[in-house]
């Protein structure tokens, strides 16, 4: 499904960010990615959608016709036909704050849409009923004609989780989907996640292991720009204090 | 405040500074303000020859009101096609929606260059090139909003969020899509802002054209001039004070509803 | 109920476009703005080619004294502005002056700002004759009309803690103004009256060219002679002019600034 091989990334400055990330991720697998602060989760993720330069690397992503393609190499078309198959899901910054929930929503097909339609008068009737029907499903119908900017952030986050559903990708990425959320909603969501796995995988990075350990089917740790930790999502306390970099005592 | 005498010293001596580079200029330039202000009793020919208006030019001149109309529709018609290349100029002077840094470097360069070109001097070439009449000033009221707001339009859109525009890209919009469902909805009120305020400046502009020779309000204004029509003057210039300041009005009226 | 119509969209977006469409249409016509005009004062831009360039570079030395006569306009305009826009603002404060003080400075302030300043010449030449006088004066009072008011503003947004904190060690008015609000509004003050610098050097060659003398003047002139290409030595003067001018003020403002702030 999608294949991450060798990942590098220098900065300028010298420093290493990326040591050579590789993971692979298959059908009905739900992802964890733990780290600690700066150990390169997001840059992987942005990796994958092919929004970083590498120095070297590469990702491989399964297409519409089944041949896999290479997402670090793709340019224009190619690479935005392998993005549209791939839901992001960012934080709440990454919505568009003075449009309606609903328009935040069906902008999730625009990779599907003629460039010329979206000048002219956006979306139609048909993609807004059926954007409402997944902001039905993260519980947010009611408040689909609202203006984006003044919900509260975990209903953002259930926003950008709708847009990624009406999208229909065959692949989910999301960074740290329930950061600064309470732990009520921050279950809420992991509960909208995990039934969506199993049709399309998702790939998700987490600062909680507690959490990881009850939803994720897999967990990847990264350390400092390597894969420290590729496996079970029960880990031990020394596979943890591997991870965050810690002595055993510490770990949780 | 630790050194009260050094600051006051300090102070003194930029007044002094100040008072020389003053005098230096008004020097070289052979004025004398004292002598020029008390002696030759300017004030009070000023006075005796402008005050008080004479209103009655307002229905008087049958063409008044005609010009008022052009003069609007001059400010209308300049800032409209101005703004309708300003808009594409923004987005290919701005960092994030320009197609090509090359191209955003060579309109960066050509937007200052109008910018810095006198509008009265670009006025005087279009009198001579299409006649005498609102055409040239209209064109140099939209050279001058192309200049000032393209580059106002780049930053405007320069100032937007990128994460938005970023998250598209990411599920697979085009450019162009971008632009149109993220950045352009985020920069709208700073565009919109900026085009009513475009129209007041060329209000301004456009009575200030039509005494160079571009007709409308700014034309009587002049000809109640030349033919030393002083009282005429005055109250021509407060039937355009009256019609800037109600188009500030309307305007800031506008701002306030975005 | 779906609260997107694609319907809705579309009729909004063409009657935006419409509405702007028509009245500029309308606009159009009333301003001569036809095709023709356009054509024909476009076929002469081989002959306008020839006649304003190349510029008439043995006039060079022509221009250095008139630059240098608009540049003093400029300053002493802008400086004699710095100057009274401070007495001024005061008197545009309410925390400062009573209403009826207050009230008809700011009015005249308006008006100040919203007359052109081609219009303000006209009247001053009725009183001073031509020369750079009636020039600096236009500059002057257009120039504290605006700093006057961002004076006015600043003072009225300025930190009465302070005032009052001095009031109450027995300082007089005048000491309180010296030494509570002129520290807070000079700096401010002093990048605005640059900013106007800026403005006062575009505006001087426009003025000159009306009666102020200086490099408008020579602009004038050259184009009433029909020595285009004399015009254009004098135009690409007042550009080096107007960009310096542009580049020293930005310089001086960043500046001031960053020292504002460290
Ligand atoms: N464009 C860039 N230029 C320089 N350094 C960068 C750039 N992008 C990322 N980095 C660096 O790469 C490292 C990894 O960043 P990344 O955002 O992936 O961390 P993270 O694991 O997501 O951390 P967090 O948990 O805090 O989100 C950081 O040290 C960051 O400073
Ligand atoms: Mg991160």
């Amino acid at each position: 499904m999608l294949v991450v091989d060798a990942l590098t990334k220098t900065v300028p400055g010298g420093r290493r960010v990326l040591d050579g990330v590789s993971f692979s991720v298959g059908a009905g697998e739900f992802v964890g990615i733990l780290g600690s602060s700066g150990a390169g989760k997001s840059l992987t993720l942005r990796a994958i959608s092919g929004l970083t330069e590498l120095d070297s690397g590469e990702v491989r992503f399964a297409c519409e016709d089944g041949t896999m393609c290479c997402v670090t190499r793709a340019r224009g078309k190619a690479l935005r036909a392998a993005r549209r198959q791939m839901g992001v899901i960012f934080q709440g910054l990454h919505l568009v704050k003075r449009m309606t929930v609903i328009e935040n929503v069906m902008m999730g097909r625009l990779g599907f849409i003629h460039p010329l339609r979206s000048w002219l008068y956006g979306f139609t009737d048909a993609e807004a009923r059926e954007a409402l029907e997944a902001l039905d499903q993260v519980s947010m119908k009611p408040l689909a004609g609202r203006i984006t900017g003044s919900l509260s952030g975990g209903e953002m986050q259930r926003v950008a989780i709708a847009r990624a559903i009406f999208q229909r990708p065959r692949l989910y990425l999301a960074d740290e989907p329930i950061a600064a959320l309470d732990p009520r909603n921050a279950e809420a969501i992991l509960n909208l996640l995990q039934p969506l796995s199993r049709h399309n995988p998702v790939v998700s990075t987490f600062h909680q292991p507690e959490l990881t350990r009850r939803f994720c089917t897999r967990v990847v740790g990264i350390r400092e720009g390597r894969v420290v930790y590729d496996g079970s999502p029960e880990l031990s306390r020394s596979e943890l204090a591997g991870i965050y970099g810690i002595r055993e005592a510490q770990a949780v | 405040m630790m050194w009260p005498s050094q600051n006051a010293r300090r102070m003194w001596a930029t007044v002094a500074t100040f008072a020389a580079f003053l005098g230096g200029f008004l020097a070289y330039l052979n004025v004398e303000p004292v002598a020029v202000l008390f002696q030759g009793q300017h004030l009070q020919n000023l006075f005796r020859d402008v005050f008080p208006p004479r209103l009655a030019v307002l229905w008087e001149r049958s063409g008044l009101w005609w010009s008022v109309v052009e003069t609007l529709a001059m400010a209308f018609a300049g800032t409209t096609l101005g703004l309708a290349f300003a808009l594409p100029a923004g987005l290919a002077g701005a960092a994030n929606t320009t197609p090509h840094g090359g191209l955003r470097a060579a309109v960066r360069f050509q937007l200052s260059l109008e910018r810095a070109l006198s509008s009265f001097f670009i006025l005087m070439v279009l009198l001579i090139a299409f006649g005498l009449g609102p055409f040239a000033a209209t064109v140099t009221l939209a050279l001058g909003t192309l200049g000032g707001f393209g580059k106002l339009f780049a930053e405007s859109l320069e100032r937007v969020e990128a994460a938005p525009a970023e998250a598209l890209a990411a599920l697979g919009a085009s450019r162009s899509q971008q632009i149109c469902f993220a950045v352009l909805p985020q920069a709208a009120p700073a565009l919109i802002t900026g085009s009513l305020y475009a129209f007041d400046i060329n209000l301004r502009a456009a009575i200030a054209l039509g005494i160079f020779g571009a007709g409308g309000l700014g034309a009587e204004l002049l000809l109640a001039y030349n033919t030393l029509r002083y009282h005429d003057v005055l109250a021509l210039a407060l039937v355009s004070l009256v019609l800037v300041t109600a188009v500030e009005r309307v305007s800031d009226f506008l701002r306030q509803r975005i | 109920m779906v609260p997107y119509s694609a319907r809705r969209q579309l009729v909004r977006r063409a009657v935006g476009f419409g509405l702007w469409l028509g009245l500029f249409l309308a606009a159009a016509a009333l301003c001569d703005l036809s095709p023709e005009i356009l054509k024909q004062g476009l076929g002469k831009a081989p002959q306008f080619a020839r006649e304003f360039f190349p510029p008439l570079w043995a006039a060079a030395d022509e221009m250095v004294e008139p630059l240098l006569s608009t540049l003093a306009l400029a300053s002493a305009a802008s400086l004699l502005g710095m100057l009274l826009a401070f007495p001024v603002g005061l008197a545009a404060a309410a925390n400062i002056v009573p209403v009826w003080l207050r009230l008809p400075v700011r009015i005249l302030l308006g008006a100040e700002r919203a007359l052109p300043e081609i219009l303000q010449l006209l009247f001053f030449v009725v009183a001073f004759g031509l020369g750079p006088f009636s020039g600096m004066c236009a500059l002057a009072f257009s120039s504290i009309g605006m700093l006057g008011k961002l004076v006015g503003d600043a003072i009225e947004d300025a930190d009465d803690k302070v005032l009052e904190s001095l009031k109450a060690t027995g300082a007089s008015f005048w000491q309180v103004i010296r030494y509570g609000l002129l520290p807070q509004v000079l700096p401010s003050l002093a990048a605005n009256a640059l900013f106007r610098f800026d403005v006062n050097v575009r505006s001087s060659v426009v003025l000159g060219a009306i009666g102020a003398g200086g490099i408008g003047a020579e602009i004038a002139r050259s184009m009433g002679m029909l020595q285009y290409n004399r015009a254009t030595m004098a135009v690409l003067g007042s550009l080096i002019l107007i960009y310096a001018a542009e580049t020293v003020s930005g310089q001086l403002r960043r500046r001031l600034l960053e020292d504002g702030r460290s």
